[in-house]
């Protein structure tokens, strides 16, 4: 019960400050606003802030840290729900069933539940974090290249399962997806590929511009065409401050699904929200007693997507505090951050900076409390974008977009990179493609590809040591199964009409 | 009409390059006035660097340091963290910056040399561009997983016993971390496995789930896990032993000569008068000067501090060009 008590000695040190719990919310706020707009990201917010923390207490930067972190993330919901664009990769599959929901006039149950899984998912892996931190990072060690390997293609296998109404062409997004992340400097050879001797393609396309790119532009190119007309107007609903029992009805198994996946994924150092979220939506759709429900609107969806992302946030925590070993983009920031403050972590940060680790617990659930507050303050002002004539919406999502997208690496380049995706990005939609598969694709590709590579480079060239690792063989069964699962359940159904 | 017209544009034109007349007169009677006797130089507008690696790691910790220390005659200095491609993104862009002294780059001469000669850079950064200084230097260390070897024999008798078997976990390839350590292994007549890894941490945590048999990196990033008992440090690549680490024998002392780290230092981008090198030189000699410049790299984040000024720095890119072009070559063959 070490964890139990030095969340005790964080609480303690909070209360006695009362002044810190304004920057838990302040800290939050800013998440939120940065993770709302579209273009702007958790990890731009708190890159943001890093060198402001630096003049800082190391107890009072990370709390600052760690809000903006937990805002940020759940921020990402507002956009992808009332807008159709997701904020972050993580929020991609809440599109699915959030944008359906606010067009039928329901944006406010949708914004509520998504909240209100984002609280239940973040919680949840708080409570991980705080009482099995130590024995879980351990999970992060076991995982070789094989695993990471399985995991990505259990991904890609999740990716095609997703796109069940137009195979062919969701398998033509996934691979297109697939060959963009292949541009730039390969990283297990150095060599450079399909850069055509330019010199500013060696780094590859940059994750943001590219989901920008294709969700934020695109959209923006395909709405340009209601310009001017009159729209009926959207009814607005009005925001509960709690998701009534009628939506929670039969969710249960959604909550449960999403924040367990969550937080192992986030453990898992590199694999990221965006993985997390997509297997918890599949998984909760292949359990659901009505998966055909799945992408118009669903609550269960909205769950299962905002569960995970969240739940993410506290597992992430666990390998970079009990390892040293940053779980996402994010994480590697707040590491910076602790390293400066000359604080080592390790297993030794549990007991060395005892009062350090039980403010991150105790800082970590009080953010997720006070994240849930303002969104339900915020929301209200929020859902009102849905009235704001799209004339002057859109040229601003733009210019949030452009921004976001030089700022997050500093180069004009990202820029061009988010008006050409963009630009194929409008094209493919009106071909009738789904743009989801292609940023799927892109992430997974990486972690497919180099955890391949150094596994085989590591086993000599043999692909038959991957049947050493019996993690690794069982994530890979399980990817093929799930391939394969529509239509065994298919067959199922017409077997049991025929008895 | 039509002659009105044209009037016009002949107008247009010959304002046009009056205009530009004005203006080039006016550089050069600027450059007049600077160039014989008055040579100092001080920025009169916010300077920028850039850093070829991502916000919170060891290269942006340095140069946010530098930044807020420096005096800068009443003018402050901001970081830009350009990442990509190994750092190569990043050096790109210093390179193609103007030369007029408001953009540095904080880079290493290693990263430098050997993304040219492996053909990333598409320009040669390490001799074309200008080195200010150098502030830290930080050793390359073999790191086992505990319980696996216990010093440097055990593992040569390892490696010796199963050639070609055992696995040396790293970041990237082409690049100093493979030259340095391909100059290691050639040294001690053995021949290991190089695993190239995108990222440090990743390759920390292979070792330290030994999925690989040992891990090749710098001092500072094996530093907190040396103190927390998760990897074991067998051998460095210093001249001499470093301060941090006294107890960690040398390569050197081991009977394999390889020398090798990474310098972290400050540079301009190709062409930069000199005035501007001097005057950054003074005032970054003078932020190293500060005790609060060793506390928080060499006790806080692990660097040792080491000062190599501009003229030292060239000799060091020198002597780094040779190395480089004498080991990438073996590194190229395997």
């Amino acid at each position: 019960m070490e964890g139990l008590a030095s969340f005790q000695i964080g609480f303690q040190y909070l209360l006695h400050q009362p002044s810190l719990l304004l920057l838990v919310f302040a800290g939050c706020f800013f998440g939120i606003v940065f993770g709302a707009i579209p273009g702007l990201t958790g990890a731009l917010a708190v890159t943001l802030l890093l060198p402001f923390t630096y003049s800082m207490s190391s107890e009072t930067g990370l709390i600052v840290l760690v809000s903006v972190y937990v805002g940020s993330i759940s921020g990402a919901l507002i956009s992808a729900t009332l807008l159709n664009i997701p904020g972050t990769p993580a929020a991609i599959c809440t599109t699915f069933d959030g944008a359906p929901m606010a067009r039928q006039g329901r944006g406010g149950d949708a914004l509520v539940l998504g909240s209100f899984a984002s609280l239940i998912g973040g919680l949840f892996s708080g409570v991980c974090l705080i009482f099995i931190a130590p024995k879980l990072a351990k999970i992060a060690l076991i995982f070789g290249s094989w695993e990471y390997f399985a995991m990505g293609v259990m991904g890609l296998c999740v990716v095609v399962s997703l796109c069940a109404k137009d195979r062919i062409k969701g398998l033509m997004s996934a691979i297109f997806g697939l060959l963009m992340c292949m541009v730039g400097m390969d990283p297990v050879s150095s060599v450079n590929r399909l850069t055509f001797g330019n010199w500013q393609l060696n780094g590859g396309f940059d994750t943001l511009a590219t989901l920008m790119g294709l969700f934020a532009l695109a959209e923006v190119l395909k709405q340009i065409k209601t310009f001017n007309q009159d729209l009926e107007p959207i009814k607005i609903q009005k925001v509960k401050l709690w998701p009534s029992l009628n939506l929670l009805k039969g969710t249960a198994r959604a909550f449960s699904v999403g924040s367990l996946l969550g937080t192992f994924v986030g453990i898992l150092p590199g694999v990221g929200s965006a993985t997390a979220s997509m297997l918890s939506y599949n998984q909760v759709q292949q359990m659901s007693k009505e998966p055909e429900k799945f992408g118009t609107g669903h609550g269960e969806g909205i769950i299962a997507s905002e569960t995970a992302n969240n739940a993410v946030c506290g597992g992430a925590l666990i390998p970079m505090m009990a390892l040293g070993i940053p779980g996402d983009l994010v994480t590697a920031v707040l590491l910076g951050a602790l390293v400066v403050h000359g604080i080592q972590p390790g297993p030794q940060l549990f007991t060395s900076s005892g009062t350090l680790v039980g403010i991150i617990f105790f800082t970590y659930i009080i953010a997720n409390i006070v994240m849930y507050i303002l969104q339900m303050g915020l929301l209200r002002v929020y859902i009102k974008l849905l009235k704001v004539p799209l004339n002057y919406l859109l040229p601003l999502i733009l210019l949030m977009c452009m921004v976001g997208a030089i700022t997050s690496n500093n180069r004009v380049f990202d820029a061009w990179t988010l008006f050409v995706i963009g630009v194929i990005g409008f094209i493919l939609l009106n071909c009738e493609f789904s743009l989801p598969p292609i940023v799927l694709g892109f992430i997974l590709g990486s972690i497919v590809e180099s955890n391949f590579r150094t596994a085989i480079i590591a086993s000599q060239g043999s692909v038959l040591a991957l049947f050493d690792r019996p993690i690794a063989v069982c994530l890979l069964a399980f990817g093929i199964v799930m391939l394969f699962w529509d239509s065994i359940r298919n067959r199922r159904k017409v077997l049991k009409n025929k008895c | 009409m039509k002659q009105k017209k044209i009037g016009k544009i002949i107008l247009v034109l010959t304002l046009c390059m009056l205009m530009t007349c004005v203006t080039a007169c006016n550089k050069t009677s600027t450059e007049q006035n600077e160039s014989p006797e008055d040579t100092s130089w001080a920025p009169t507008k916010t300077v920028e660097t850039i850093v070829t690696f991502g916000a919170g790691g060891g290269m942006d910790n340095i140069a946010r340091t530098i930044a807020s220390h420096i005096n800068l005659d009443g003018q402050s200095m901001y970081i830009t963290n350009v990442e990509g491609a190994g750092g190569c993104i990043g050096i790109m862009e210093g390179y193609h910056s103007d030369p007029d002294g408001y953009t540095l780059m904080m880079g290493s001469p290693e990263a430098n040399v050997t993304n040219y000669i492996s053909g990333s850079l598409e320009a040669p950064a390490n001799k074309d561009m200008i080195y200010i200084c150098s502030v830290a230097y930080d050793m390359n260390v073999l790191c086992v997983a505990p319980d696996t070897y216990a010093d440097w024999p055990e593992f040569l008798a390892a490696a010796k016993a199963n050639p070609g078997k055992l696995t040396i976990a790293s970041v990237g390839s082409m690049n100093s971390m493979q030259t340095s350590i391909t100059d290691v292994l050639l040294k001690a007549d053995i021949d290991c496995i190089y695993v190239p890894f995108d990222g440090a941490s990743k390759s920390r945590t292979a070792t330290m789930g030994k999925n690989t048999d040992a891990l090749w990196c710098q001092l500072a990033e094996a530093k907190p896990f040396l103190d927390s008992g998760e990897l074991v440090a067998i051998g460095i690549a210093g001249r001499n032993r470093s301060d941090i680490v006294p107890e960690l024998p040398t390569f050197a002392e081991m009977g394999v000569d390889a020398v090798s780290g990474i310098h972290r230092a400050v540079l301009l981008p190709p062409n930069t008068p000199d005035n501007i090198v001097a005057y950054y030189e003074e005032k970054i000699k003078a932020v190293y000067d500060k005790p609060e410049f060793k506390e928080t790299i060499q006790d806080k984040l692990g660097y040792s501090v080491e000062w190599i000024d501009s003229k030292g720095m060239v000799e060091c890119a020198k002597e780094l060009q040779t190395w480089a072009e004498e080991y990438m070559p073996l590194v190229l063959d395997s």
